[in-house]
Formats: C-alpha cells, sequence, structure tokens
C-alpha cells in the first residue's frame, strides 16, 4: 500500500520533471524562432530600405525605379508569411540587377530630368 | 503626320492594350500617316512591318501578379534609339504609369507626346515611393487620353491633370462578315452569351436563369457561350434536361468570336454592372447581331436608348427572358434591330475613333519640331 502510494509519487515527480523540462526546451526554441524571424525582418527591412533607396536615387531609368519601389514597399506591406514577400522582393532585384549593361551604363542614355531632380523623398 | 506608337507589354500576347494599339496603328496608317511602333516581343514571333521589337520583356513581379516588362538602360536606349531614328511629328506613348516601354519613352524623348490611360488604379502608395522618377517622366506629356470614364478618373487623382475621353473602338469590317458556325442558328432558335464565365459582373448566372424558363418553353432553343471559365461550374447552375441545348465554346480566337456573334439570333449582355463601354456590345452590334442588353447607363448609350438593341430590367432573369423571347418570336423585329446597330455602331468605328486621337494629336504638335530625344 506505502509501495503504492510512493510508486505513484516518483511517477508524479519523474514525469513533472519531464514535463517541465521539455516546456523548458520548447519555450528556448520558441525564443529562437522570435529571434530568428525579427533577424529575417530586420534583414528584409534592411533589403528594401536599399531597394527604395536605389529607386530614389536617380541613377536608374525610371521604370527600374518604378519596380524597385513597388517591390520594396511590397515587401514592407508584407504581413506574417514573408517568405513571399522575400521571394519577390529577390525576383525584383534580381531582374533589376539581371539587366544587360545595367551596371555599365548607369551614367549612360539618360534624359536631362531623369538622372536630378529625385530627392531623399521617396523614402519612407 | 509620323506618328511613333509604344507599346508596353508584349506584342503576341493578347491583351486589350495590344490591340487597341495594333488596330489604332492600322486605323491610322488607313487615313494615310505614317506609323511606327515600338513593343517588347519574343525574338521569334514575326512582326508586322510596322513594329520594332525593343527586345524580351522580363517576367517581374508587379501589382501583386507576375507581370512581363520592359525595363532597364538597355530597353531604354532602345527607344532612344527608335526615338531618334524616327523623326516623328508625335510621340504616343500607352499606359505610361506602368514600369515599362511607354515609361522610357516619355523619359527619353522630348517634344510633343501624347499618353493614353488604359486602366482604372486606385492611387497606391507607390506611386508615393516613386513619385518623383514617375513625376518628371509624366511631365513632359502634352496631351492625355483617357479610354473610360474610370481611368480618366484615376488620371485626374495621380496627375491633377484632365484627359480627353477616347473609348476603345471597335474594327467593323472584322465583324462585319463572318460565316456562322456549323449548324447555328438552328430551326429552334439560338442566344449567345460572350465573356468571363466565372465573373460575376458579366452576368451570366441571369441569363442562365433566363434560360431555364426559355428552354422549357421552346424545346429547340439553344444557348451558345463563349469566353473562358470553368465550363463545369456554369453548367452545373442549368437544370438537367436543359443543359444538352447549351453550349460552351471556351476561349475562341478572333475569328471564331465574329463567327460566334453570326451565329445567334438573340445576343444578350446581361451584365449586372461596372461596364464603362462594352467592347463586347460593340463587337456585336458591328456583327449586326439583335442585341437585349441590361440597362445600364453605358449600355443605354451605346445602343441608343434602346433604339438599337433591347433593354431589360438589369439583373432581372424574367425581365430578360421576357425580352429575349419577344425577340425570338419577332424576326422583322430583330432584322430591324440589327440594322440598326450596325448603324449605330459607325461612330466607335476605328477608322472614326482614330480621327479624334488625330485631332489629338493636332492639338499637342506646334506649329515647327519634330520629337527628339532629350539631350
Amino acid at each position: 500500500m506505502l509501495i503504492d502510494v510512493i510508486l505513484i509519487i516518483a511517477l508524479a515527480v519523474l514525469v513533472g520533471v519531464y514535463v517541465s523540462w521539455r516546456a523548458g526546451r520548447l519555450d528556448r526554441l520558441h525564443a529562437r524562432v522570435d529571434t530568428a524571424r525579427a533577424a529575417l525582418d530586420a534583414a528584409l527591412l534592411r533589403r528594401s530600405s536599399v531597394a527604395l533607396e536605389l529607386a530614389a536615387c536617380g541613377v536608374l531609368d525610371p521604370a527600374t525605379s518604378l519596380l524597385l519601389a513597388g517591390a520594396a514597399h511590397d515587401a514592407r506591406a508584407a504581413g506574417e508569411p514573408t517568405e513571399l514577400a522575400e521571394s519577390d522582393l529577390t525576383r525584383s532585384l534580381r531582374a533589376v540587377v539581371g539587366q544587360p549593361d545595367a551596371s555599365s551604363h548607369h551614367a549612360g542614355p539618360h534624359g536631362p530630368h531623369g538622372a536630378h531632380d529625385h530627392g531623399p523623398h521617396g523614402l519612407g | 503626320m509620323r506618328v511613333g506608337l509604344v507599346c508596353p507589354y508584349t506584342w503576341e500576347v493578347p491583351g486589350g492594350v495590344q490591340q487597341h494599339i495594333r488596330d489604332l496603328a492600322e486605323a491610322l496608317m488607313g487615313l494615310g500617316h505614317e506609323v511606327s511602333v515600338i513593343s517588347p516581343a519574343d525574338d521569334d514571333t514575326p512582326l508586322p512591318d510596322y513594329v520594332v521589337s525593343a527586345g524580351r520583356a522580363v517576367p517581374v513581379p508587379y501589382n501583386g501578379s507576375v507581370a512581363r516588362l520592359a525595363f532597364g538602360f538597355l530597353s531604354a536606349s532602345r527607344v532612344r534609339r527608335w526615338v531618334k531614328e524616327g523623326a516623328f511629328d508625335v510621340l504616343h506613348v500607352h499606359e505610361p504609369a506602368a514600369p515599362s516601354l511607354s515609361l522610357l519613352a516619355c523619359w527619353v524623348a522630348d517634344g510633343p507626346i501624347v499618353a493614353t490611360v488604359h486602366t482604372a488604379t486606385p492611387r497606391s502608395r507607390v506611386m508615393h515611393a516613386s513619385a518623383p522618377a514617375l513625376r518628371t517622366a509624366l511631365e513632359k506629356v502634352n496631351g492625355w487620353i483617357a479610354v473610360s470614364e474610370a481611368a480618366r478618373t484615376t488620371l485626374v487623382e495621380h496627375t491633377g491633370g484632365d484627359a480627353v475621353l477616347i473609348p476603345n473602338g471597335v474594327t467593323v469590317r472584322r465583324y462585319e462578315k463572318a460565316s456562322p458556325l456549323p449548324g447555328w442558328p438552328g430551326a429552334g432558335g439560338a442566344l449567345g452569351f460572350l465573356g468571363r464565365m466565372d465573373e460575376p459582373r458579366k452576368g451570366l448566372d441571369v441569363l442562365l436563369r433566363a434560360f431555364e424558363t426559355l428552354g422549357t418553353q421552346r424545346p429547340g432553343l439553344r444557348l451558345l457561350i463563349a469566353g473562358p471559365g470553368d465550363t463545369d461550374d456554369a453548367l452545373e447552375k442549368v437544370s438537367a434536361p436543359l443543359r444538352e441545348r447549351v453550349i460552351m465554346l471556351g476561349q475562341v480566337t478572333e475569328d471564331d468570336k465574329a463567327r460566334a456573334y453570326h451565329s445567334v439570333d438573340v445576343f444578350c449582355a446581361p451584365n449586372t454592372g461596372g461596364e464603362s463601354f462594352g467592347i463586347v456590345l460593340a463587337e456585336a452590334m458591328a456583327s449586326g447581331a439583335p442585341i437585349v442588353a441590361s440597362d445600364l447607363d453605358a449600355f443605354r448609350q451605346v445602343l441608343r436608348g434602346g433604339r438599337a438593341g433591347e433593354l431589360f430590367e438589369t439583373g432581372d432573369p424574367s425581365d430578360l427572358a421576357r425580352a429575349a423571347g419577344r425577340l425570338l418570336d419577332d424576326p422583322q423585329r430583330r432584322a430591324d434591330l440589327s440594322a440598326a446597330a450596325s448603324e449605330a455602331v459607325r461612330v466607335y468605328d476605328w477608322p472614326v475613333v482614330a480621327r479624334d486621337v488625330v485631332h489629338v494629336y493636332e492639338a499637342v504638335v506646334p506649329a515647327t519640331g519634330q520629337v527628339g530625344v532629350a539631350r
């Protein structure tokens, strides 16, 4: 009888220890997920900021600027599932950078208004 | 006049803007103007001799979907060369707010520029974010055209300027003569519908419910439906005994579309709203089809208050059934409506519409000077 009670208590303690160990582990994992997500968000925000800045600085043609600004805006406005926003932004950036001559022509054929006039007010 | 038209989307992909530009270019040439079009195009597609390729458009996320657009310095320099060599009297860009060739053309060119806005888009924050780049390019536009009141409203909101309203045209001769599809309309009579099946505003549901009544009353009556969408979904709404008399063509070619209009006794436009002009209606009129249409403002105007086609209470299947039934029973009335429709559609014929566009050109072209490239 007493043995039974002791056994049950011992079992309860064991289960309790195990559960609290799992809970602690889960909590730590949760914290790690949160940190990782925050880092991803920060990276996305940083990338979209750079895209916006690039769009507004006036070295690119207006069509590319418009595309970049749109992609950056969409990335920022995206809600929880950020993978889509990330890959869209990546696709846009890749399309822009992958354009032939984009790097060698940045002082190339632009109109008199194209290269000037845009201040940093496009940001944000 | 030497006119340079700029198309922002891939030439061979079917689309309203592309079709508009093709029809406009051909109508302008018909009026004796010289026309060159620059458009993104795939390398291996044969282009009409008035179209110059600006290279391939690149698929890129834009406005919530993936669009094929032409941007970047290579595209810009191709447009620049085309403008330089074209020595145009006027440059006419289409959909210049899209990040593609038209916007680039505004950017690289100097001189008389006319722009046409096709789609109505709500003012977005994207427009704000890149406003300076967009604004400086769009400020060069001397004359604006909008194809619908909604597009015009968009333009007024975005730029503060106003636009001349010139609706889409229809190339009447393309629809005027066509042979009916084999076996149509048939002795029992036929009704017709053209448009997206799964878009509620096109009103297919209203027509299907009217067909329940009409089909039951008239054992030989058939219904011909052309347009993209899920055929099974649509057929499910028809009661079983009538199902075999509803024929779905799905998406049709330009030629089959004209033939479809000629294959029916009564063409139905049961739209429940949102139609600014109704190009389908104009095509049906050009085909000389007797028409029953919803009593929407836009439709009433196109159908001259009911003289060029019957109007029924918008969204009311029994009124549609009544109006269509009356027409099916009255061949004389159908002939009269057909003649009136063919007559009324003349004002929407592309050569006529193109003349209005030329008036806009004339208004912006100064006595001297051509379109050149920006320094």
